[in-house]
Parts: structure tokens; C-alpha cells; sequence
């Protein structure tokens, strides 16, 4: 992108009296030069890019921002907005040198720097960057462009994405969300796979991936009775077996994939025990890159609706959702520190597991989900991680 | 007020009387050009679920365009509250664009969206005018007829919130001040592996003063991921429990 089309492609946005009062107002409250004119433009950034969201109808939360809290801005550089369910966009004010009040049009842009900074503390769990190149004097905060990353702790203005690949970027991410509500009508995303073709990946599972085989978990909870699964309650039975290592750390297909009730191998460590109400579970496949070769492992999410049963019955009901990780097939341990965690939806890491040396799996406390909720699961290891985004 | 009657006034104001007729021609030529641009993009943004992210791409792509045309209506009486009022009228104008929804819906048979969003404009900043007048003229009057009561105390209390606001953050930058320049039950202590000098206090203290995390690790000369480890893991959890007791 081009000076020109930066121009064209970029959103004025007007400074109101109410921004600059609640710029000042958070100015005021430091007591050292640099950090007035930090935190006086961070807000005035922020306010830029809520406004241009209020426009657009897009719903945003000041109060879940780090640039909006009254401590933690005193410490970092935080120019964070915070869009409801998504996640939180980082907007970086910048000032351009402007000569000549009236001419907006034609020395825009010419004076600004071409790089903009990120803070080491705006580089993790933000949804992306949009540049604000502040002008008081024209009232004017110029919505520059968009960064889907903070790139190396720059951000090239001449390589900025458009404000429409931001908006874009918001609807792949709102679509992302893996919604749970639609696993109890059996409808899944194909990531998202049976537990028998997860833990089984023998040549004539792949064939089972076809036929209705897949479909069984999510027919429990409509009670539905299929070839290989009888019974609800021997379905759940089976999944018990299915995903609960044996001292041997074999899945319960072993035996050529019998999945029938009375295959019992109860692991001691059997972790589903402790969720057995689970209406689906459905495990993904994922791939912590490349560095040392492959590391894959096995995520598998369980839910069941909570028996509120003194709740109007009409009202959506809350989830529980219980969260384990599972060493790809033919590994017997988990890599140590593997990292696994719930993330809330505006990025805050709520709790998190670690394996140590020899874990043959390691799981998330259960925790509740309430209807319109979201939170992401997180697996890293090293400075790899994955993120897996959920909706109830 | 003869302007306010124009609807056209706001794009027909050339900001170079001398512009040469060619000029003029192709000038007029690019607006019908982006008068048929906005009303396709309009019309294309009708189609959509008001809700749904096609919608939102649409209306950011017009709202672009006519902000970047230069025919909007400048401020050219010099208000102070023009840009607020410009805000507001956004919000109204993408509200009401494809259906009525907290106001009267755009007429794309009467006028094009920049004659539409001027007027609405014009209308708002003079509504902000008159309220302004009203609201001196009522203060002005409730000074002098009330000299004691009930209805000035209530004035007095509503202009001071601004202020009172100010005053409680510069409080609560104080606040935070004292903690760590106290210290209380040495709860900053605790430091860098190994590094007796890089304590949270020490640290806190840096940040405060503007220093960025990448300074602060070159002038204590440690890493700054290990740096930012600490502070995300030992200072911040400090500083979000000393919030959360103030606030209790």
C-alpha cells in the first residue's frame, strides 16, 4: 500500500470534546512527562478505533481493557480495546508532523514515520493492530490500517492491511469459534473428529470416517441406538474405555477396534471418570510445528448440559466443559512442559496445566460455561502454541 | 441561516474560488461518479442481514469514501462541539442507511447519502447550538432566581463531577505511588532469579517513569523476555491485587 492509498483507503475519525476530556482526565493522573503523552495518546487511539466500531455497530468493552484500567496503565504502554467475544485489538496512536492545517489531503501521510512501534506488552493475546495517526490540531485520528501480528515489534505503514481485510479478519474469527451448542445436534466442524477415528488411525478407520460411525457420538445425547453403540449409557461406557489409558497407555481399540461396552480396560488414571455425564466428546488432532520434528498431540473436548432443572426450562443451559490432552497415538508420554490452558475471552489466562516428565495425559479443572459464552483452549509448547476458540 | 436551507451547500463549497472551468467540469463529473459508486454500495449493503459482517464491509467502505471525498460538511463555524456532534451523526447515518432504526431511513429517490448525511449534520450541530444558548440562558437564570435551595445545589453538584474525576484518578495515581515507594511487608521483593537489584519494586518503578520493558532490560542488562516473564508473572499479579483491594 502506498502513500496515496493509505489515504483513500484509511478512516478519518474525528476527536471529540468527550475523548479529549478522557484523554486528559488519564493523563492527569501521572506524574512524569512521558507517560502523560503516552497515555494521553493511547486513549485518544482507542476511542478513534471504539468509534469507528460504534459506526459500524460492533460492540465493545472499555472496561475489560488494560488501557482502561487505572493501575495497570500506570505501568505499561496499553492502548488495548477490547471487542465483545472476539478478543482485543490493539490500537498504536502515532503523530504525524502536520504543516499545513488546511491541506489535510495532500502532505497526509508524508510526514509520518514509517514504522510504528509495538510495546513488548501489546505483543501477546491481541487479535491484531491498527495504526491511529493522531492529529489534535485537525481534530483528526486517521485509522491508518490493519496488522493481523505485531511482525517483529514494527509495524510497517506502508505494508498495513486495509480496514476492510480487518473486518474480515473479525468475521473468519467470529466464525472460527467452535460453536458447542451445534455438537449436541451432531453437527461438527471436520477437525473436530470421533474419538474412535482420533485414537484409531488404522486403515479401515479411515474407511469408518465415511460411514455413520462418526456420527455416533453426537447421537448420544438424542438417545439414538446404532450398530457398535446400543445404548446410550454403553455408549458412555465405551467412551470411557476408549479415551482412559491402560497402565499400558493403550487406547481400548487395541483389540481391533472393538468398541463394544464390555471391552472394559478401566485406567487408574481414567480421567473421564470424572466426567462420565459427558453428552459428546470429540477429540482434534493438533500439530505443534516443526521445530524438533513433529510434536502431535490429541485434544479432546467433552461437554454436557448442566440439569438446572428449577431454571426455566425455555432458557439455554449451561455447559460444562471438561478438557483433556492426549499424546498422538503410538507416543506413550506426553512431551514435558506442554502447556495446556483456558483462556478467557478477552485473552486472560485462567488456569493453567504443565506436563512434567512422564504424563500420559494431562487435564483442565471442569469448568462452566454459560449461553453466549466464549474461551479458547490453549496448547503450546516452547514458543509454539495453538488456540482453539469456542462458543456456547 | 440562509446556508442551512441549501442541502447541496456542504459539497458545493470550493475551497479555491479561481478553479478554472475545465476543473470544474471533471470535478463534477468524479461526484456523479462517486454519487453512482455510493448508491450501488448502498444498494449492495441492503441486501444484507443488518447484523451479519457483509453488512459491516459495505457501510465501512461508503462511510470511506464519503469521509475521504471531501464533501462533507466542514466546521466552519468553528464549534467546539462539531466533532461530536460529527460522531453522532455516523452512528445515526449507518443506523438508518438501509432501514429505520433509530430514525427516519434514507430516501435514496430523494437525494444521494452525502446531500442526506449534510443536512442531518447541519440539523444536529444547530440542535447542539440551541441546546447550549438553552442550557446558559437556564444556568443564568437559576443563579440569580435561586439564591439558596434545592435546584442550586443540584446545578453546583452536576458541574463538579468533571472535576471530581480528575481529582480521584490523581488519587489513585498517589495511591499506587505510596505502594511502592513503601513497600508494605517488603511484598516487592521478591526479584529476578539472581538478581538481587531487579525486584518488582525496582521494576514497577521503572515502568512508572516511562521507561519501555526494553530500556529497563538493557539498563539492568538481563534479558527482556526474562524480564517481561517476571513482570507477567510475579509483578503484574501484584499490581491487579493491590487494585482489587483498593477498590474494596
Amino acid at each position: 500500500m502506498n502513500n496515496n492509498s493509505i489515504e483513500i483507503q484509511s478512516m478519518p475519525m474525528p476527536i471529540t470534546q468527550k475523548a479529549i476530556r478522557q484523554a486528559w482526565q488519564f493523563a492527569s493522573e501521572q506524574g512524569n512527562p512521558k507517560k502523560v503523552e503516552q497515555i494521553y495518546l493511547n486513549t485518544l487511539a482507542v476511542l478513534a478505533v471504539r468509534d469507528y466500531l460504534k459506526i459500524l455497530d460492533i460492540e465493545t468493552d472499555l472496561t475489560e481493557c488494560d488501557s482502561w484500567n487505572p493501575v495497570i496503565r500506570i505501568f505499561e504502554n496499553a492502548a488495548d480495546l477490547y471487542i465483545k467475544g472476539l478478543g482485543k485489538i490493539e490500537c498504536r496512536p502515532i503523530r504525524g508532523v502536520h504543516q499545513m492545517g488546511e491541506n489535510l489531503q495532500d502532505n497526509l501521510s508524508e510526514n509520518l514515520p514509517d514504522f510504528c512501534p509495538v510495546p513488548l506488552e501489546a505483543r501477546e493475546e491481541r487479535i491484531g493492530y491498527i495504526v491511529v495517526e493522531i492529529d489534535e490540531d485537525a481534530k483528526s485520528a486517521r485509522l491508518l490500517g490493519f496488522s493481523p501480528t505485531a511482525g517483529n515489534g514494527e509495524l510497517v505503514l506502508s505494508e498495513l492491511h486495509s480496514l476492510d481485510d480487518f473486518l474480515l479478519n473479525l468475521e473468519h474469527l467470529s466464525e472460527s469459534k467452535v460453536a458447542l451448542r451445534l455438537w449436541l445436534d451432531n453437527l461438527f466442524t471436520s477437525d473436530w473428529e470421533s474419538i474412535e477415528s482420533i485414537f484409531n488411525p488404522q486403515p479401515e478407520t479411515a474407511t469408518e470416517i465415511e460411514n455413520p460411525v462418526k456420527s455416533n457420538l453426537g447421537n448420544w445425547f438424542k438417545n439414538l441406538a446404532e450398530t457398535g453403540w446400543q445404548k446410550i449409557e454403553q455408549g458412555k461406557e465405551s467412551l470411557e474405555n476408549l479415551i482412559s489409558p491402560d497402565e499400558n497407555h493403550n487406547f481400548a481399540f487395541r483389540g481391533g477396534g472393538n468398541l463394544r461396552g464390555e471391552s472394559a480396560l478401566r485406567g487408574r488414571e481414567s480421567s473421564i471418570n470424572s466426567f462420565p455425564e459427558a453428552d459428546v466428546t470429540r477429540a482434534k488432532l493438533i500439530d505443534l510445528g516443526m521445530r524438533l520434528g513433529r510434536t502431535t498431540v490429541a485434544l479432546l473436548v467433552a461437554i454436557a448440559e448442566e440439569d438446572d432443572s428449577l431454571r426455566d426450562s425455555c432458557a439455554s443451559r449451561t455447559f460444562r466443559v471438561h478438557v483433556q490432552l492426549y499424546p498422538a497415538i503410538g507416543e506413550r508420554y506426553l512431551p514435558g512442559n506442554i502447556k495446556l490452558s483456558l483462556i478467557s475471552d478477552i485473552g486472560e489466562n485462567l488456569h493453567e496445566v504443565k506436563s512434567t516428565v512422564q504424563n500420559l495425559c494431562i487435564l483442565l479443572n471442569d469448568f462452566h460455561v454459560e449461553p453466549g459464552e466464549s474461551f479458547s483452549i490453549r496448547v503450546a509448547l516452547d514458543d509454539l502454541s495453538v488456540t482453539e476458540n469456542f462458543v456456547v | 441561516m440562509t446556508d442551512e436551507s441549501n442541502p447541496s451547500e456542504g459539497e458545493d463549497h470550493p475551497s479555491d474560488p479561481k478553479v478554472v472551468e475545465e476543473e470544474a467540469e471533471s470535478e463534477l463529473s468524479d461526484r456523479q461518479l462517486l454519487y453512482q459508486q455510493l448508491h450501488s454500495l448502498v444498494a449492495q449493503a441492503s441486501q444484507h442481514p443488518p447484523d451479519g459482517f457483509a453488512r459491516k464491509r459495505y457501510l465501512s467502505q461508503i462511510v470511506t469514501k464519503m469521509k475521504n471525498s471531501g464533501l462533507i460538511w466542514k466546521n466552519h463555524r468553528n464549534e467546539p462541539f462539531y466533532e461530536d456532534a460529527l460522531q453522532e451523526q455516523w452512528v445515526f447515518f449507518c443506523s438508518n442507511l438501509c432501514e429505520a432504526r433509530t430514525g427516519t431511513q434514507y430516501d435514496r429517490d430523494r437525494s444521494n447519502p452525502i446531500t442526506w448525511f449534510n443536512n442531518c449534520l447541519k440539523w444536529r450541530l444547530l440542535t447542539c447550538a440551541q441546546k447550549i444558548v438553552l442550557e446558559t440562558q437556564r444556568k443564568a437564570s437559576i443563579e440569580t432566581i435561586f439564591k439558596d435551595g434545592e435546584i442550586l445545589e443540584r446545578m453546583a453538584v452536576a458541574e463538579a463531577v468533571d472535576d471530581s474525576q480528575i481529582i480521584e484518578s490523581i488519587e489513585y495515581f498517589q495511591l499506587v505511588k505510596n505502594w511502592i515507594d513503601t513497600n508494605p511487608n517488603g511484598v516487592l521483593n521478591q526479584h529476578v532469579r539472581g538478581r538481587k537489584d531487579v525486584s518488582c519494586q525496582v521494576i514497577l518503578k521503572s515502568l512508572s517513569s516511562g521507561q519501555t520493558f526494553g530500556e529497563i532490560a538493557t539498563n539492568f542488562n538481563c534479558s527482556y523476555s526474562t524480564l517481561k516473564g517476571f513482570y507477567n508473572n510475579k509483578c503484574r499479579p501484584l499490581v491487579e491485587e493491590f487494585r482489587e483491594n483498593c477498590e474494596n
